[in-house]
């Protein structure tokens, strides 16, 4: 990417950048990436409030260099010097990182970014998060023709095909167990009307149309859109920079109501208070939060997901800890969540896993935990926040003011 | 588990899960919280009223001058509070210590609870005492409580209510008698209600230690060893970029038992902080064979000085290994080992 030394500077390449690549995918001509932002969360818990931004992003050695152009812009450079891009704070909890590498780079260097941090995380919109985005935002505020794209992708990670050799037992299990063993991703390109008809209807019978990979957000300034994926990254496939920016921006805005709502609903602790008769008392509060499965799971990928996760801490979850059996089918973690070392107990069986975050645990471990079941474990899930309807918590968010669409 | 009903600590967390809102359709059936209950107070210290110790004092009825129910429960929309101690067993008049907390629990209705309603009406409220047993145990406390009822509105004031909730074990769950559940003013909670499916498993704790007891036994040893291990594991990256690196093993200890400052056996908490100690100098030990560092330690403060970025690199590899993650670290100990005195004041 071209070096620039001024904010104003950024944006205006930003926006030079983004009209280019529009006008060479109209004739057809590509000859450099889209413009890529991916949304990077930090979380400062307490005892960390006094650490530097620049610091977290300078302290990985060896995965890049980070410069200030100013106090809220960083400029990234690869260890050859080159600059890979550019970061700009938006608010306390969000940066984003403007690259116009090709997504596989990219992909990677966010991903070593955030894995190499404490501090770090990525943005995890779940498929409930998705669905509530079309609904409340989407389907309100664009016309029937406007041309919406949409992606699933549900990759049953924890189902091989040696444990269902293992416990077929009848012709019966092996159906029941072969429409668990059901995995893979899928395009929707449409107008929005037509989506608004059969996507209730796909996800009512395929379960694994609730995983939703990605979702475009129709351009407000005209054509194209912002192609938002389930990890935080977000492909301009509009010619509008600040009409990119804007939607980002509102949906972190919404994004860090909810995550700031569930933090102060779940937060599990005992806290102080003073009586004016003298003395202290501590004040209980915090709600578990609850996932469950509309169809429980079965015994042995339970079993297998415990086992892979927790027994040989392998990712995508990224969970630490000695699961505590209780029976074949209840088991207990007081447990840590590695993407920011931060502690999180669970009690799980094959129907429910009840989630307990201590004060302090960032809420955004939430949003991870539904959108990686979603994405990995089961896709038809339910989830509470206490007994409130985690959806509901979204939609109320979702359907505060926002700028009126032009198309 | 067979006496796990009878077990304080779980009849604790329990009533704590009792009252949490969750979705229906659980093994656990959150009826205090249907009912209007939250969970307000965690052990509060309550004291009582000079008036109030004096008159009993006169009388001869001997009670503890401040009490600590295990919860104090409190009903959403309405000024009412509900004490609540778990017990292992029921007790008769002749059982001292207990009859003396029971005596501060029925009068405890004085300013320090006041004070608990700020903000609600005050001269509008009400407070109500329930005592968590195993069912066997229902009646007879009932018939204690009531006797030290009797004497104590004769010597002194009017007493709270009490209740006596029963646990049962059935085949197909655990159940609470609530038996005419006056503090519910619901005629349909009355007698035996399933909050629990299934056999009594254990809770996922949310208050891991039995404030009064000295000794957690097996099973607490070991949710409590899981909390400590990933508290350390979450302390442990925040620290990575100080020289010395300095951990203090009381703090890690505060975060994994969110009522450590309340917990009032000292001598537990000492043995608790020693044992963590020796393990986590056995994870350093392990490390000293890769990369050089000095360390120190100061109390519970453990410094580790001079270690290079690789050092800490390693440091970090290493506490995310599976040896440490198997590794014992509340050992086996004797009641001599812990030389724990009753220092709880109930």
């Amino acid at each position: 990417m071209k070096e620039v030394r001024t904010r104003d500077g950024l944006i205006q390449y930003l926006m030079d950048y983004s009209e280019d690549r529009s006008t060479e995918i109209d004739a057809k001509k590509t000859r450099a990436p889209l413009l890529k932002t991916y949304v990077i969360e930090t979380f400062f818990d307490n005892g960390s409030s006094r650490i530097n931004s620049l610091d977290i992003f300078s302290e990985q050695r060896g995965l890049c260099h980070v410069d200030e152009i100013d106090e809220e812009t960083l400029i990234v450079r690869s260890n050859w010097g080159e600059v890979q891009g550019y970061l700009e704070k938006i608010s306390g909890r969000f940066w984003l990182y403007y690259t116009a590498q090709k997504t596989d780079q990219s992909d990677q260097f966010v991903s070593q970014l955030v894995r190499g941090s404490v501090y770090l995380d990525q943005l995890w919109l779940s498929g409930i998060m998705f669905k509530n985005i079309w609904e409340s935002w989407i389907v309100p505020s664009h016309q029937d023709h406007r041309y919406i794209r949409i992606s699933f992708d549900f990759q049953d990670r924890f189902h091989s095909r040696q444990t269902v050799d293992e416990h077929i037992e009848s012709p019966d299990d092996l159906d029941e167990l072969l429409v668990e063993l059901e995995s893979g991703s899928a395009n929707l390109g449409m107008p929005k009307s037509k989506l608004y008809e059969i996507l209730p209807q796909l996800q009512k019978i395929f379960k694994t149309f609730n995983s939703i990979n990605a979702l475009r957000l129709p351009a407000i300034s005209g054509a194209g859109g912002h192609d938002f994926y389930y990890d935080g990254k977000v492909t301009n496939r509009s010619n509008n920079f600040l009409d990119h920016r804007q939607q980002i921006l509102d949906v972190c805005d919404k994004y860090g109501a909810i995550t700031g709502y569930l933090e102060e609903t779940v937060w599990f602790g005992a806290e102080k208070n003073h009586l004016s008769v003298g003395g202290e008392v501590y004040q209980l509060r915090g709600v578990p939060v609850t996932i469950v499965f509309n169809e429980p799971l079965l015994l042995m990928k339970f079993h297998h997901f415990i086992d892979y996760t927790f027994e040989r801490g392998h990712g995508p979850f990224r969970f630490w800890g000695n699961p505590i059996w209780i029976n074949e089918k209840l088991v207990h973690i007081y447990g840590l969540d590695l993407h920011l070392w931060q502690e999180i107990y669970l009690e799980m069986t094959p129907s429910r896993f009840i989630a307990v975050l201590p004060q302090g645990t960032c809420g955004n471990t939430i949003h991870r935990l539904v959108t990686n079941i979603q994405k990995m474990l089961e896709p038809d899930i339910e989830v509470y926040v206490g007994d409130v309807l985690y959806q509901d918590i979204i939609r109320h968010h979702l359907v505060g003011e926002r700028s009126e669409p032009d198309d | 588990m067979t006496d796990l009903i009878g077990d304080p600590l779980f009849q604790l967390n329990l009533m704590l899960w009792l009252s949490l809102p969750q979705p229906a359709g659980g093994r656990i059936t959150p009826i205090l919280h249907d009912a209007g209950f939250k969970a307000h107070w965690i052990s509060p210290k309550l004291t009582l009223s000079q008036e109030i110790a004096e008159k009993l004092r006169q009388k001869g009825i001997r009670s503890n001058q401040s009490v600590a129910p295990d919860l104090m429960l409190k009903r959403s929309g309405e000024d009412q509070f509900v004490l609540v101690e778990c017990k292992k067993s029921g007790f008769g008049l002749d059982s001292i210590k207990p009859t003396k907390q029971a005596v501060g629990l029925l009068v405890m209705q004085g300013d320090v609870l006041r004070d608990a309603a700020a903000g609600l009406r005050k001269d509008k409220w009400s407070s109500h005492l329930v005592y968590v047993v195993n069912d066997d145990d229902r009646e007879p406390l009932s018939v204690t409580l009531h006797e030290l009822t009797v004497a104590i509105e004769q010597a002194a004031c009017t007493a709270n209510d009490f209740d006596t909730w029963g646990l049962i074990q059935k085949d197909d769950g655990v159940y609470i008698n609530f038996g005419q559940a006056p503090c519910f003013d619901n005629p349909e909670l009355c007698g035996a209600k399933r909050v629990l499916e299934g056999r009594a498993q254990p809770l996922l704790d949310l208050i891991p230690v039995d404030i009064t007891v000295s000794t957690p036994n097996k099973e607490a040893k070991i949710r409590l060893q899981e909390r400590f291990r990933t508290s350390l594991m979450a302390s442990i990256p925040r620290i990575l970029t100080q020289e010395p690196m300095v951990i203090d093993l009381e703090q890690v200890w505060k975060r994994a038992v969110i009522v450590w400052d309340i917990w009032r056996c000292r001598d537990t908490k000492r043995y608790l902080i020693r044992e963590a100690k020796k393990w986590f100098g056995s994870v350093l030990d392990n490390l000293e064979e890769k990369a050089k560092y000095e360390r120190h330690v100061i109390g519970s403060r453990v410094e580790i000085a001079g270690l290079t970025d690789e050092g800490r690199r390693l440091l970090v590899k290493e506490i995310q290994s599976s040896r440490v993650r198997k590794s014992e670290i509340l050992r086996e100990y004797t009641q001599e080992q812990l030389n724990f005195s009753s220092d709880d004041d109930n």
